[in-house]
């Protein structure tokens, strides 16, 4: 932790130090620090406003994405959370203010390529404190901005789970984490307000280390905050030394899986290339897919759809450029850097194929406005035919084969079955779920289990450990997908193919409720051809302080492995449920072939 | 326009052409109604064509076969609704396309007999279950082309249809014996291919047919006896059981006993279903299918 403060002003140390000599420039050309400083502080209130109101249409746009965060969010959150996290959505306003005033200034380009040289310069030198400026702490503080937020929702997010835990009384050691947290949010509360106080001495003399201090802040803050994993992790992955990382990465990696994509890599959170040309929703997507903040197969692909939509209508042409190759460019260069950051889903290659597919519909000498009008008019058209109306249809035809009495096992969360068994519940139908989690990357029963709740669907958890057990009673098995591929087989969350399987040794039917968007071209027989590695902190039991698991990171012979999903073989699965039709595995090249035809996809 | 009166026209054609199954009576039936009903615009034939597919659907017959065919025929016939300017040529049209389809109908069990040929071997010991129009005219005709084979026929209880297949077998000059519905088992070690027809083919690729049949593809699969299923693909329907329990009741049950308010766990099922997993191959106007063909076919038909 301390390594990584250090560290981190460190950087900000020598990147300001650049930042002086810029500043000292531009006193010659403007008039000097003083001034700027000033706007600085006007436009401070306006972008806490502004901030605001982008987190909140953020939150907004996430209850849109997965439908269901709604019941979580309010009544769950305890008051001093809440403030908390407001607090921490405020510190992060000040660099981004920083970064905005900044863009004003003309001469971003100088100061972005100064910051850069100086990050370079940081590894090398390191006992060298000069004076600290706001000014080209541009690429460092932008960074910050975008993680905060990520790490503000995240933690968000954890209350409720934990607030929410506690209102089932599941399992007492969450409460107890849960009340730990509570108290540790409070004390948060508590240091928040000193510092903000600090803060408010320091922003007096406007001087050397007030930039640094609240940026730092909220960081250490976030650091100690409670047994949420992803906090943890982020500012971990930071601090070590890059070697270090490098070095554990390949002692504590299963060398069966070299060739995946490491999930809980975080490193790349560090180097978030903050260049012009990328358009800051994309920039944002990008965060939360690799934080995980938006995970599911819909809600990944909505979010994507969302953050294209506005890249087009921000989209600016430059000159003597044809309007879809131009987006075409841009759109590249966006997916590059989000599907480096997560590897892109069968439904998000779905939804850009479609894009691309409009983009070259457009007449060569279309109007930029025009042009515009129909990507996003085609955008909107896409989220609601094949995602909401789908899976409205799916709901239907699953309706129809969950009878009264019936016991209906699912595995892991998915958004698409939990509108299914919500939409029955509301419709009449008298059928008690069994939710299966597991920890790790396929198992969300904890919140799959959260959401029916709320909705008073009647609901009995189990581990997957139980799970033959359970199918004793079991008589219909529900799940959904991450994709279905060409040959029949499907993806989804690692522990499907072991629910489909223990539901096959005891006779239960087993549906797969997949919408056609989420259909894929590709081919698979087994999950370690392609597949990504998740989080291995996620398997680790944080409620078990003596958990052997706990230091693999310092243990060489450890090699905890978190695979996200895993691919059930057809003649496990008795249906698939589209909203074509309920159909069998087999016939994925039919309903391909079909779409290819109506939908260009 | 009566729903007694359509009752008695598709029981007449029942009773009095004894080569035509339940659904091609289903669909001359409704060819009648269109030809002898004076309606004036789309919309009342249209009302009446659901009325007749209702009343047939009433009349105490099994009603697997029916619902599909019924599905299929105003599928096809109401294409031509909207593309025309008077109701009368549309309605001309519609008979033409229907008797068109009739036709497509009647040849397709000659089809699906063809291919079923070269199937059969010299010296083969076939079992079959019940009775079924189109095996027993692959059978005629393959005993037609000088084949020599054997035929196991089950009694097919409660309504002991067997026994009517092995008189007709028997009528045809093929070796055909008895048997009973319990000696499946002790039969299938001497068998060589299990061959049986279909009320109704689902969208897995499994088989709704009289029932017997599901213990029968159990028992094949067991002793690794091809099984091969004879039908002509107006038998496709839209549904997709996952299980016995998920089979509509009123393919299970003949409508007098549903109205009677029995208790329906106490009666005999009329039909069972057989997953596709139990099915070998398909044989159909269409060609020779493997189960997971089936829903292709029928998304091309529907979408």
């Amino acid at each position: 932790m301390s390594s990584n403060d250090e560290k981190k002003s460190r950087d900000e140390v020598l990147a300001a130090r650049e930042a002086k000599k810029l500043s000292k420039q531009k006193a010659k050309n403007k008039g000097g620090v003083e001034v700027k400083k000033e706007t600085i502080v006007d436009t401070h209130k306006s972008g806490i406003e502004k901030d605001n109101n982008f987190v909140n249409k953020n939150e907004l746009e996430q209850q849109k994405v997965t439908s269901v965060n709604k019941c979580d969010v309010e009544p769950a959150t305890s008051k001093g959370s809440t403030k908390c996290i407001d607090e921490v959505d405020r510190a992060a306003i000040k660099p981004v203010e920083v970064k905005l005033d900044e863009a004003k200034t003309k001469d971003e380009i100088k100061a972005e390529r100064a910051a850069k040289k100086a990050a370079k310069q940081a590894k090398k030198r390191k006992d060298d404190k000069g004076d600290v400026a706001p000014v080209a702490a541009e690429m460092t503080v932008k960074d910050v901005v975008e993680t905060l937020k990520d790490i503000a929702n995240v933690a968000r997010e954890v209350q409720n789970v934990t607030a929410k835990v506690q209102a089932i009384s599941m399992e007492p050691k969450k409460v107890q984490s849960e009340d730990s947290g509570q108290s540790k949010a409070k004390l948060r509360a508590e240091r928040r307000a000193k510092q903000e106080a600090q803060r408010a001495a320091k922003q007096a003399t406007v001087q050397q280390q007030a930039v640094p201090t609240p940026k730092v802040d909220p960081k250490s803050k976030q650091v100690q905050s409670p047994e949420s994993p992803k906090e943890d992790k982020i500012p971990k992955a930071k601090s070590v030394e890059k070697t270090l990382t490098k070095k554990s990465q390949s002692v504590n990696r299963v060398n069966w899986f070299e060739h995946l994509h490491m999930q809980h890599d975080k490193e790349y959170l560090t180097n978030i290339p903050i260049n012009s040309n990328l358009h800051p929703a994309i920039i944002k997507l990008g965060v939360q897919l690799a934080t995980r903040v938006v995970s599911g197969s819909n809600a990944r692909c909505i979010a994507l759809l969302d953050a294209l939509k506005k890249m087009v209508r921000e989209y600016s042409l430059p000159a003597r450029t044809e309007f879809g190759r131009g987006l075409e460019a841009a759109l590249g260069a966006s997916l590059q850097y989000l599907w480096r950051l997560r590897q892109p889903s069968a439904s998000q290659e779905n939804a850009v194929k479609f894009l691309r597919h409009h983009i070259t519909q457009l007449p060569n000498n279309v109007d930029e406005f025009d042009a515009k009008k129909t990507l996003q008019e085609e955008i909107d058209r896409y989220i609601k035919e094949q995602i909401d109306m789908a899976g409205q249809a799916i709901s239907i035809a699953v309706r129809e084969k969950i009878s009264d009495g019936d016991n209906i096992l699912t595995y892991g969360c998915s958004s698409l079955v939990e509108r299914i068994l919500r939409e029955a519940w509301a419709g009449g139908v008298r059928f008690r779920a069994v939710v299966v989690g597991a920890r790790g990357g396929g198992g969300g029963g904890a919140r799959m289990l959260r959401r029916l709740r709320a909705h008073r669907v009647p609901c009995t958890y189990a581990d997957i450990t139980a799970l033959s057990y359970v199918m004793k009673h079991v008589n219909k098995v529900i799940v959904g997908a991450s994709a279905l591929l060409v040959n029949g087989w499907v993806v989804a969350g690692a522990g499907t193919a072991q629910a489909a399987l223990a539901a096959r040794a005891r006779n239960v039917p087993v549906l797969v409720a997949c919408e056609t968007h989420k259909f894929s071209e590709r081919v698979q027989t087994d999950a370690f051809v392609y597949n990504e590695i998740g989080d291995p902190d996620e398997l680790i039991d944080k409620s078990d302080s003596n958990s052997p698991l706990k230091d693999w990171r310092s243990n060489p012979n450890l090699t905890p492995l978190n695979l996200t999903y895993d691919v059930t073989p057809p003649s496990l699965v008795t249906a698939v449920v589209t909203e074509l039709a309920i159909l069998p595995c087999t016939s994925a090249p039919v309903v391909l072939r079909f779409k290819l035809s109506e939908y260009g996809v | 326009m009566k729903k007694e009166e359509v009752q008695d026209i598709f029981l007449k054609i029942l009773r009095e052409e004894e080569d035509v199954s339940a659904g091609v009576a289903a669909i001359k039936t409704l060819l009648t109604v269109i030809e002898n009903y004076e309606v004036t615009t789309v919309r009342e034939l249209d009302f009446n064509l659901q009325l007749a597919v209702d009343a047939m659907r009433n009349c105490d017959q099994p009603v697997t076969a029916i619902s599909s065919g019924c599905e299929l025929f105003m599928r096809f016939i109401t294409f031509a609704k909207l593309d025309l300017r008077s109701f009368e040529e549309c309605e001309q049209i519609m008979l033409q396309r229907g008797r068109i389809f009739l036709d497509t109908l009647l040849e397709a069990r000659g089809k699906v007999a063809k291919q079923t040929l070269p199937f059969i071997s010299d010296g083969c010991k076939i079992l079959t279950h019940s009775r079924s129009r189109v095996v027993l005219q692959a059978m005629v005709e393959a005993a037609r082309a000088n084949k020599r084979f054997e035929v196991f026929v089950t009694m097919s209880c409660p309504d002991n249809s067997g026994e009517l297949m092995h008189k007709q077998l028997v009528a045809a000059g093929i070796d055909a014996t008895l048997i009973l519905d319990s000696a499946v088992g002790y039969i299938m070690e001497q068998i060589d291919i299990v061959m049986v027809g279909a009320e109704g083919v689902t969208e897995s690729g499994g088989i709704i047919n009289k029932v017997g049949t599901y213990g029968l593809g159990i028992a094949a699969l067991e002793l690794k006896k091809p099984v091969y299923v004879l039908t002509e693909s107006f038998k496709f329907s839209r549904i997709y059981p996952l299980n016995q329990r998920d089979l509509p009741k009123e393919f299970k049950y003949l409508s007098s006993v549903l109205k009677s308010g029995k208790d329906l766990a106490k009666q005999h099922p009329l039909v069972d279903y057989t997953p596709p997993a139990y099915i070998t191959l398909l044989f159909t106007d269409l060609g020779i299918l493997t189960p997971s063909a089936v829903s292709d076919e029928l998304i091309k038909l529907y979408l």
